[in-house]
Formats: C-alpha cells, sequence, structure tokens
C-alpha cells in the first residue's frame, strides 16, 4: 500500500520527536493519504477524529477555510459551536466572532464552543503563506496541554492534510464528473435535464441550472428546480443579476450567500435591492450559496451553469469551481452544434434578404410569435432597426389582414415541427406595413426549428423575405408591355423546351383565334405551313443567339397568314436551350399591299421601306392622274373644237372618223382605269372564252386611222390566233392587252414598217406574239418594261407624256390568265425587232374544249 | 404682203388637232408641221436667215427630242426634257445671245396641256401667249387667238 510506505516513512523520518508528537504525525498522516469516499465534511469528520483520538482531546472541530481565507465547511467530532443559528451561519460568523485571535500563533481559549463534556475550549489557528487555512477546536482535558503543544508544532501538516480534505473530495467528485462527461457528450444530443440532476448531486448543490445564449439572452435550457420556468420562460439579459454578471464577465462567480449585499457587491460591483432580484424570489429560492460558471466556445460566453444552496458548505469551493467551469467549457462544445445556425448570424446579415427570427412566448398562455433577431436586410425591409425589432410581436410588422392569410400555413408547418426537427412552409407573397405607413410586398418562406434541449422546447421560426415591390413593378411593366404589344397588334411567345407554348400574350389570340389552352397541348409546329422554313429560323437563332424572319402560319379557323417576327432561344445559366420566346405580327396585308408596289413578294420590306415605296406610289398617281389627263385632255379638246368648228359651218368632214376613234380611245382609257383598279384588288372576275384571234383583228380597226397616218402595216395571222389562241378569260381585259401592245407598237414603230400579230404553238401551250421594227429595248430594260411607271429613256424622249402603266397593266392581266408575257429582241430579215410574247400553258386545251 | 401666208405648227400630235388644220386652212394660210424639237430649230434658224418666215407659229411645250429614227442613239442627258421643249424653244427665239427673234418678226403662241407654274413664269418672261388645249370656257380657248391673228385671206 503505497500510503501505509508513505506514512512509515514519515514514521522513520520522525524518529526524533517524542512519541506523542509522532502520533500527532500519524494520526494527521492517515487522514491525508487515505482515500476515502465522501464529501468535505466527511472528510473533515475523519480528520475531527483522529485528532479526538489523542490525548487528553475530548471533542474537536476541523473547519477548512477557502483560498481567500472565508471558512467553507466544518468536521467534527463531539465538538458544536455555540450559536442560535445553523453551522453554516455559525461558520460565516466565525471570523467576525474571533477577530484578530484569528492571526494568533498558538492555541487561545474561546468560548464559542462546546463538547458534550465538561472541559477547557481552545482554537489553533491554522495559517500557510499568511492566509488562514483552518482552524481547530477543541475541548480538552487539563492534562492535554501536552498534546496540544505537539500540535501546535505541527500546523503546517494539519493545513496540508485539510488541503487534502479539500482535494479528497475534489478527486471523488471528478471521477464522477468523468463518468457524467462520458455518458453525457458520447450521446447525439444531451439529455440536459438528466445532466443537471446529476450535476446537482455530485455537488450537493440544492439547484442545478443551465443557461444557453440565444440572440445575446439567457434562455433557461434545463434545471433541477421544478419551479423554474413554470410559469414563463426564465431569462437573463446580458449583465442582469449574478447569472447575467457571469454572462456578462465570463468569469465565475461564487458566493456563500446572494443575499449578502456587502459581499455581492464587493465581488460583482452589482447593487442588490431586494427580492425583485431574479436570483431570488418570496421564498428565497435563490438565496444561499451561489456559484456561477460561463459555458465558453469559440471565444464567447454560450450558456452559464449555475449551482445553488450548496449542502453543509458555506460556499462553494474552488475545487467546485475549477471542477464545474472545467466540465461547462466540455458542455459548451458539445452544444455548440445546436445553436450553430444561430450563432451564423453574422453570416446573415451578409445576405441580402430580411431574415428575421421569431420565438414563440406564452403569455396568459397565448403563445406570442415575438421576433428576437433580425438581420440588417429585415431591418431594410421592415423599415425598423433591430431595437425597435427586438421582442415585437411579429404579427405586428404585417399589413393588416396578411397575417391571416399566412397563418394557417404557419400552424401546420410547426406542427410539422414539433414531429421532427423542423417544419417548413413558404414560399408565400404577402405584404408588410412598415411604421410610416407604407405598405410593402415580400415573399417570405418560413422554418421552424424546434429547440428540444430546452424544456418546455422552444421554437424559433426563421423567416426569409425578399422586398418584391421590384418585381412586382416588373410584373406590372410586364402587364403594361403585353397591353402595348398587343395595341400594336404585336403577338409574343414563349416555348418550352417540347416546343409547346407556355406564354401566349399580346396580340397572339386576336392574330391566330388560338387560346393558351389550345396552343399548350401540342407542338408549335403543327401552325407552321412550312416546318422546314421554320427549322431553319430555329437554326438560325442558336446561332446567332437571336434572329428575325418571316413565317406563314395556320389561323385558328385554317387561313394563313404571314408573320413577321424575332426568335429568341431561352437558355438557363448552364447554357441548356430551355425554349424559345419571340415577337411577331401579322404583316399579310403589308405583303398584299407590297404585291401592289413591286414585282418581288419573295423578299418583305420593312416597313420604313413599305412607306417609302407607298409615298413614291402615292405621288406616283398623282403623276399617273396628271398624266392621264394630259391624254385625255387632246383628243377631247379635238372633239369640241371639232364640234365648235362643225357649228360655225366649217363644212370639211374629212377629219371626223380620226376624231370619233380619238374619243373611243379616251373612253378606253377611262376604262383602263376600273380594269386596273380590279386586278390591283385581286378581285375575281368572270371568264369566257375569248378568241383572241378575233380581238386583234377589231383592234386593228380600231387603229386604222393611225396606222395610216403613221404608214405602219398591221398583219394580223387570224389563222394561227384561231387555232391556238381561244382562251377562257375576260373578254374587256384581254382586249385591253391587245390594244396597250399596238398602241406601243404603232407609238414606237418607225414609219412605214411593219406589225404583226400572230399565234404560235408549242409543246406546253400557246404563245401569242407581236413583233415591230422601232426604238429599240436594250437587254435590261426588257424586264423593267413591265415595271410600273418604267420607261424607257428613248420612250420619254420621244413620247413626253406616257404614264409607264401599259405594259405593267398587261403583264397584271396576263398574270391574271395564268399567262407570263415577256419582252424579247429577234431578228427577221436582217432587221432587229421587238417581240412581246404572250404565253398561255393550257391555251390548247381551252381551244379543244371551246372552240 | 409679199411674205407667204404660212403658220408654223410644233406639234407631234398633230392628228388630235386636225380642227386646228381645219381652221387654218380656213382662213387661207398654209400650215407647215414639225413634229419634234430639233426639226422646230431648223424652222427658227431658218426664219433668222431670213430664209423662211411665218405669219404665227404655234407651238406644244411638250414635243418629242428629235424624229423617231434619230432617237435610236439619242444621248441620255436630253431625255429629261422632253417635258419641256417647247419652253426651249421659245428661248431659242426669243433670247438675245440665242436667235432674238422678235414678236414682229415671229409672233409666237403656246399651246399646252400643261398649266403649271412653270409654263406661266416661262411665258410670261418671254412674253408670250398661252393657250390650254382643254380650255375651260370657249372664249379661253386658242381658236379666238388665232381668228384674231389670221384675217382670212381673200382667194
Amino acid at each position: 500500500m503505497p500510503i501505509r510506505r508513505a506514512a512509515r516513512a514519515i514514521q522513520s523520518q520522525a524518529s526524533e520527536l517524542d512519541a506523542l508528537g509522532l502520533r500527532v504525525v500519524h494520526s494527521l498522516a492517515e487522514t491525508a493519504f487515505a482515500s476515502r469516499p465522501g464529501d468535505l465534511q466527511s472528510q473533515l469528520t475523519y480528520m475531527a477524529q483522529r485528532i479526538a483520538a489523542l490525548p487528553g482531546m475530548i471533542g474537536i472541530m476541523v473547519v477548512a477555510f477557502d483560498e481567500k481565507g472565508e471558512p467553507l465547511t466544518s468536521g467534527s467530532h463531539d465538538l458544536a459551536l455555540i450559536h442560535p443559528g445553523s453551522l453554516l451561519e455559525g461558520l460565516l460568523e466565525l471570523r467576525q466572532r474571533l477577530g484578530a485571535q484569528m492571526s494568533a500563533p498558538s492555541w487561545f481559549g474561546t468560548p464559542i464552543c462546546r463538547s458534550s463534556r465538561p472541559g477547557r475550549t481552545v482554537a489553533l489557528p491554522i495559517r500557510e503563506a499568511g492566509k488562514t487555512t483552518g482552524l481547530i477546536l477543541a475541548a480538552v482535558e487539563p492534562r492535554a496541554s501536552r498534546t496540544l503543544q505537539a500540535l501546535a508544532r505541527e500546523t503546517s501538516i494539519l493545513a496540508a492534510a485539510i488541503r487534502w480534505c479539500i482535494r479528497n473530495e475534489a478527486w471523488n467528485r471528478n471521477q464522477e464528473l468523468l463518468r457524467l462527461a462520458r455518458e453525457t457528450f458520447e450521446k447525439e444530443e444531451p439529455n440536459l435535464r438528466g445532466l443537471v440532476k446529476e450535476l446537482a448531486k455530485l455537488f450537493k448543490a440544492g439547484a442545478a441550472t443551465l443557461f444557453l445564449e440565444v440572440q445575446d439572452e439567457l434562455w433557461l435550457a434545463a434545471s433541477t428546480d421544478p419551479r423554474l420556468g413554470e410559469e414563463k420562460p426564465v431569462f437573463y439579459p446580458r449583465g442582469k443579476g449574478l447569472t447575467g454578471y457571469v454572462f456578462k464577465t465570463g468569469q465565475p462567480l461564487r458566493l456563500s450567500n446572494t443575499e449578502d449585499r456587502v459581499e455581492v457587491a464587493h465581488l460583482t460591483g452589482i447593487e442588490r435591492t431586494g427580492p425583485s432580484h431574479p436570483e431570488r424570489d418570496e421564498d428565497g429560492l435563490f438565496t444561499g450559496q451561489f456559484l456561477g460558471v460561463p459555458l465558453r466556445f469559440g471565444g464567447k460566453v454560450v450558456g452559464v451553469l449555475r449551482m445553488s444552496s450548496r449542502e453543509g458548505v458555506a460556499r462553494f469551493t474552488q475545487e467546485d469551481e475549477k471542477a464545474l467551469q472545467f466540465f461547462a467549457d466540455l458542455l459548451a462544445g458539445a452544444l455548440a452544434r445546436s445553436w450553430e445556425l444561430l450563432l451564423a448570424k453574422s453570416i446573415l446579415d451578409s445576405v441580402s434578404e430580411a431574415i428575421a427570427v421569431t420565438r414563440r412566448d406564452g403569455e396568459g398562455g397565448v403563445h406570442v410569435p415575438r421576433l428576437i433577431m433580425a438581420n440588417q436586410g429585415a431591418e431594410k425591409l421592415f423599415g425598423r432597426n433591430k431595437e425597435e425589432l427586438q421582442g415585437m410581436d411579429a404579427r405586428d410588422v404585417y399589413a393588416p389582414g396578411e397575417y391571416g392569410k399566412i397563418k394557417e400555413g404557419l400552424i401546420k408547418a410547426l406542427r410539422d415541427a414539433t414531429g421532427q426537427d423542423h417544419g417548413e412552409y413558404g414560399p408565400v407573397d404577402s405584404r408588410i406595413r412598415r411604421p410610416d405607413g407604407s405598405v410593402i410586398p415580400m415573399r417570405i418562406s418560413f422554418r421552424h426549428l424546434s429547440n428540444h434541449l430546452v424544456q418546455p422546447p422552444l421554437v424559433f421560426t426563421i423567416g426569409i423575405a425578399r422586398d418584391t415591390s421590384e418585381s412586382e413593378r416588373e410584373a406590372e411593366e410586364h402587364r403594361r408591355l403585353l397591353g402595348l404589344l398587343d395595341a400594336m397588334d404585336i403577338a409574343y411567345f414563349e416555348l418550352d423546351a417540347d416546343d409547346r407554348t407556355r406564354v401566349s400574350a399580346g396580340a397572339e389570340f386576336r392574330i391566330t383565334g388560338y387560346s393558351l389552352e389550345y396552343l399548350s397541348s401540342q407542338s408549335r409546329r403543327s401552325l407552321f405551313v412550312n416546318p422546314r422554313l421554320r427549322r431553319r429560323l430555329f437554326e438560325r437563332a442558336r446561332a446567332q443567339k437571336t434572329t428575325r424572319g418571316v413565317l406563314q402560319m395556320y389561323r385558328a379557323d385554317g387561313s394563313t397568314f404571314w408573320a413577321e417576327g424575332d426568335l429568341r432561344i431561352l437558355e438557363d445559366s448552364v447554357g441548356r436551350e430551355t425554349g424559345a420566346a419571340g415577337f411577331y405580327r401579322d404583316i399579310t396585308e403589308r405583303i398584299r399591299l407590297q404585291g401592289f408596289l413591286n414585282e418581288e413578294p419573295q423578299k418583305v420590306l420593312s416597313e420604313q421601306e413599305l412607306l417609302a415605296r407607298l409615298k413614291a406610289d402615292a405621288e406616283f398617281h398623282l403623276d399617273y392622274l396628271t398624266s392621264l389627263g394630259h391624254q385625255l385632255q387632246t383628243p377631247l379638246s379635238s372633239l369640241v373644237e371639232t364640234l365648235r368648228g362643225l357649228e360655225r359651218g366649217v363644212k370639211n368632214t374629212e377629219h371626223l372618223p380620226y376624231v370619233i376613234g380619238q374619243a373611243i380611245v379616251c373612253s378606253r382609257l377611262v376604262r383602263n382605269l376600273s380594269y386596273m383598279d380590279k386586278i390591283l384588288r385581286g378581285e375575281p372576275f368572270q371568264k369566257e372564252k375569248v378568241s383572241l384571234g378575233k380581238l386583234a383583228i377589231e383592234t386593228k380597226y380600231d387603229f386604222l386611222h393611225l396606222l395610216q397616218e403613221k404608214k405602219i402595216e398591221m398583219v394580223v395571222d387570224q389563222a394561227s390566233l384561231e387555232r391556238f389562241l381561244v382562251v377562257q378569260g375576260h373578254r374587256e381585259m384581254l382586249r385591253q392587252v391587245l390594244v396597250n401592245l399596238t398602241d406601243n407598237a404603232i407609238k414606237y414603230s418607225f414609219p412605214e414598217s411593219m406589225i404583226v400579230i400572230g399565234g404560235r404553238r408549242r409543246s406546253d401551250g400557246a404563245a401569242l406574239e407581236i413583233s415591230n421594227t422601232g426604238i429599240p429595248i436594250s437587254e435590261e430594260e426588257r424586264e423593267k418594261v413591265f415595271q410600273r411607271g418604267f420607261r424607257t429613256p428613248v420612250a420619254q424622249a420621244l413620247i413626253p407624256y406616257g404614264t409607264g402603266l401599259g405594259l405593267w397593266l398587261i403583264r397584271k392581266i396576263v398574270e391574271a390568265h395564268g399567262a407570263t408575257i415577256r419582252c424579247d429582241e429577234v431578228i427577221e430579215g436582217g432587221q432587229k425587232r421587238i417581240l412581246f410574247r404572250i404565253f398561255f400553258p393550257n391555251a390548247r386545251l381551252s381551244s379543244r374544249r371551246y372552240s | 404682203m409679199t411674205a407667204p401666208a404660212r403658220v408654223l405648227i410644233v406639234e407631234d400630235q398633230v392628228g388630235d388637232l386636225y380642227w386646228l388644220l381645219d381652221l387654218i386652212h380656213s382662213r387661207g394660210y398654209e400650215v407647215v408641221v414639225v413634229t419634234n424639237e430639233a426639226a422646230a430649230q431648223e424652222r427658227l434658224r431658218a426664219v433668222k436667215d431670213g430664209t423662211d418666215s411665218f405669219r404665227l407659229a404655234i407651238m406644244d411645250i411638250m414635243v418629242a427630242v428629235k424624229d423617231l429614227k434619230d432617237l435610236v442613239n439619242l444621248d441620255e442627258r436630253f431625255f429629261e426634257d422632253s417635258k419641256r421643249t417647247g419652253i426651249r424653244l421659245c428661248h431659242l427665239a426669243r433670247d438675245k445671245d440665242k436667235l432674238g427673234l422678235t414678236a414682229d418678226q415671229l409672233p409666237i403662241v403656246c399651246l399646252t396641256v400643261r398649266d403649271d407654274e412653270e409654263v406661266r413664269e416661262a411665258m410670261k418672261a418671254l412674253g408670250i401667249p398661252f393657250y390650254n388645249k382643254a380650255p375651260n370656257t370657249p372664249s379661253e380657248s386658242i381658236r379666238e387667238f388665232i381668228e384674231d391673228r389670221l384675217p382670212t385671206l381673200a382667194g
């Protein structure tokens, strides 16, 4: 046994001492080195028993003092303090009662204690390094002087023995703490109620309570005192009360009596004022010994572990404090996980979303969600600073009636949260009202967190909100834009990756007649007359992100229209194609209009181009009218003056047939106008069987006077015309073709030349040909002569008032009959001739049918 | 009067104006018709040279620039001007730096379908009367002017 060996060693070393002295040392050695279970009181009692066994001793009391020289507790054998109060109260008054005697170097007589048997009572202060660490009180027989002397000689051994008593107790308890720490921290979630119970037992405390920090307040996590937290959650703000003091300073606090204002003020600077103090109530619940240690983690106090009402000891010992502090720090580390989320405040402050945490308080049985935390985003959104938000009823931040709308969802999520760790709700759209009265739309998500560490469980609700006024404004803008698009007859659509219409807006319904319901039920491809062209448009859009194009689409009623618009490929953040979007407008009218203006329907003019052409067209029409007027004026005035001449008796009637012929030409010119109008409008017209041969002869006779005037011969090959060119068509329009062609041929033919008109059979139909010799038409001009308003420079020099409409109108009429016309130069008999050839693809069929 | 009783008509649509020919013929005058600017220029130069003379020249403002046969190789810069050939001819006749023919040497009257600012201004500056081919009232017809200027010749 190591202790026996140590004792023997001391015994031999003390061989020079007298026998009594040896016995004293032996007794104390046994006190010091024997490992005994039990608390400090029982340790000290054992020591008292050993001393009392020495010669002349009746009763002994050993009082242990703490490091500050204040009495802690005592162990005794047949000796008690003479004091009206409890032993602890007696001990606390001991120093005052003994006064300066506490510094006495040796035994002194004192009346403060008594034994069961009569005897002298004496006291011996035990001092070490100038500090009182203990006090031996003794009731002795008269013969005890030698024993007293021997004890007085060995005060340092007495001090060591008392120290050992304290350590022994701590050692014993530390073994238990070690076991408790293992049990506690091996578990995923520590059982805090069980923990404080064990701690109270180990520290012989009347109550052990654990507080955890939540948003700068200490919240009751667990307590052995059943009365705590029954009525309302108990919490201490930083610095409030003794527990708050520990929280604030991060230093342990040990008090012998929390009612001792002098001691409290001395240690903490806190002026204690009465029973309203959180550490006590009318029942004196928290009066008495106090030991509070901070739970420290990550350089910050995250809780306070508090012991009160130590049994049998005037105050908790320094060993208690050290042990509890060590344990508290372990506990802080173990619990850190549990409030990690709330500790992440600095992170929350850095995000732009408004984040607010509410806690449900019970107020008279009603649970009130109180705001306990708000980040900067929440301050901004709610229009209040942190101080205002702190403790505010969360329902009050909502605009009137808004909370009611989300209440049900919140409560459901809350029920989820009590079953599991969390319950979620949202995002939902709601509105808050700022103190200035403004109402701000927001989108908010909720997450309930229940804290099972706390009894009853605390539920925190974290709300993450975003000011949606911007997006509402955007939505409003969007609505306005769509309204504008609608007003401007522009359709807007969005497609998903499966080519299904997701958004159909603007004028789309008006243009197409398709509802979104219909559009979203099928691939949009089916709307297009030529899906291949559409695919090409998509390919172009993919290559260039966005592209413009013109496509022909079906309306709901089966008719088609031309859509001109843009197409944009939609992509997600990683560049995957998620669909497409685009605008378009119905340009069918524009294309038709354009058809009136030029001859190239393949190319779609831009609106500006079209307007420019329309303007040019309007100007052209004015020119045309002027020109037409000129053409009409001369023959009409000629008619008038001829009639006036007749009236005045001019007898010469030689020219009358010519004048009459001119009048007929005038009426034809006027009729031209109405045909032109009909054809330009694309109106259907009545068709009949028309013999172009017959028309050619009639035309020749109409122009006989002019032909004679210019000495031009007109040859009509009636046989070939009759044979090949009996067509279905509009007689008067076709006559107009022949009249205009003949008129041109006469105007631009050399005098004494020949105009030839005839039919020619071809494998795929038949052609009417009219040729003349006259001013040439260059190769570049041969296509242009059919353009509206075009006149060759030579024609302009020759005939100043031509309209440039004749050939254009001819082509329109010809095309309306499914035929084509072209201009060529041919050489016949060494002469260049201008040849106009009208090709009727089905003329032979027609002729067979009708002739 | 030894000068031949002749009237010059510059008009390429003379077929439309048979009544005018009939009128002048009926008053005992001969008519010389030219149908383009080039031919008219030659007649005016002849008047200047004294090799030709006319009691009156009736000019259409718009006539062909040249004869059809000559137009085949026409220079393009003339083309725009076929609408004002008559104005050019009047300037040629009257302008001092050109032929400088006085109204006594050659009275001129213009006949046109053009009744626009350009024609009115030009005729006013030149002091040449002009008539519209389609008069609003009979009194505005060139017929009255001709009957006034060309007295009926005996025989």
